[in-house]
């Protein structure tokens, strides 16, 4: 629901309990896609290296409206609307050795 | 085994959503967390399994440090500053014979931010930033550990009794919600010592357990958190600043504990 259509219809409509003193609508969408590779290499025979790197991409946005009807809750909420978007992709990396093992 | 590790991450960036009663606009949206991890560690058991031990060294750098900040009346996530974490963690068993089991395990953490200029001061004294460049971390005692004994044996008809205590030591901390340097939440060291006494039935389908908590009663904050509205309330100290409120651990808890599989 499109939140400044929420906070009216919350004022406006006939038959409702009073208004509320203040509210806030938040919402947000995220869509989130990620992959991953590993891979193992033997260095010298007792001696393992894996390695593995992953690409994260998130897509947020989303909104916050604040309405405050009456001057008595001024202390917990103010009239407040704002866009909010962010958008990031990263590269993690693994690098471990699981063993080194005692030559025999 | 040795092994050792190298690995990045990031804790991802996301949106303040709680109600303000001053406009937030673009302090809403917090950046990505990243973290820098080094490891190196060694396992270690007998092969007749009478000893284990294990230890870690590690090293978190930690960019773009997502704080929990209190602007205003608002718990807000905002990027501060840049934080090291590292420290010694070794856990050890011990079986010499069969019916005896001790553990114990130590940690110790070197915790700082390494750059935090702009710190929210403590509620309620001016100016309203302070530096917190090479304080430790919230919840991040120097030295904490732990250490148990069992002693287990069967008794007749297949049944089985068990006889355990744990005594586990958390070193002085700040014990803040909010990251100020507050000199009053710091949380002095503590030790909670913990037994219980179970017999268990054939093949373990069921037992029954007296079981005793923070036996010496001691008092402790879980975590401290700023009075919100405290001016108002009549709580906020000139000198001290904000008034406070811990959460208080559990007291002494004693009690019995029946379990049964189906």
């Amino acid at each position: 629901m499109q939140p400044d259509r929420a906070c009216r219809n919350k004022t406006s409509l006939p038959g409702q309990p009073r208004d509320p003193a203040a509210l806030f609508v938040f919402n947000q969408r995220t869509s989130s896609i990620a992959g991953y590779l590993q891979g193992t290499v033997k260095i010298v025979p007792t001696l393992d290296l894996t390695l593995g790197a992953r690409y994260t991409h998130d897509d947020k946005d989303g909104s916050f409206v604040g309405r405050n009807f009456n001057p008595a809750a001024a202390s917990i909420q103010t009239n407040e609307t704002t866009q909010l978007s962010s958008s990031e992709g990263r590269w993690t990396y693994r690098v471990t050795s699981p063993g080194v093992r005692a030559a025999t | 085994m040795l092994f050792a590790t190298y690995s990045t991450g990031f804790k991802s960036g996301g949106f303040n959503s709680g109600n303000a009663n001053t406009a937030l606009g673009q302090l809403r949206v917090f950046n990505p967390e990243t973290v820098e991890d080094y490891e190196l560690g060694f396992k270690f058991q007998t092969s007749d399994r009478v000893l284990t031990l294990n230890a870690t060294a590690y090293r978190m750098d930690v960019s773009d440090f997502q704080e929990r900040a209190l602007f205003g009346i608002t718990p807000v996530v905002q990027n501060v500053g840049s934080l090291r974490q590292q420290g010694i963690e070794a856990e050890m068993t011990l079986k010499p014979i069969e019916r005896l089991q001790l553990n114990a395990a130590i940690a110790y953490l070197d915790s700082k931010f390494k750059s935090y200029p702009n710190a929210p001061n403590i509620p309620g004294l001016t100016p309203a930033t302070h530096d917190l460049s090479g304080y430790p971390l919230t919840f991040s005692p120097k030295v904490s550990g732990t250490a148990g004994i069992e002693y287990s044996a069967p008794v007749n008809d297949g049944l089985r009794v068990s006889l355990r205590s744990d005594l586990s030591y958390t070193g002085r901390h700040y014990a803040g919600t909010t990251i100020d340097g507050n000199p009053f939440t710091i949380q002095p060291g503590y030790a909670l010592l913990s037994a219980r006494a179970t017999l268990f039935g054939r093949d373990d389908r069921w037992s029954i357990a007296l079981f005793g908590d923070n036996l010496t009663d001691k008092r402790y904050c879980t975590n401290i958190a700023v009075q919100v509205f405290d001016a108002p309330l009549g709580l906020r100290n000139p000198t001290t600043g904000t008034g406070l409120r811990c959460f208080v651990g559990n007291p002494r808890t004693l009690g019995v504990r029946l379990t049964t599989s189906f």
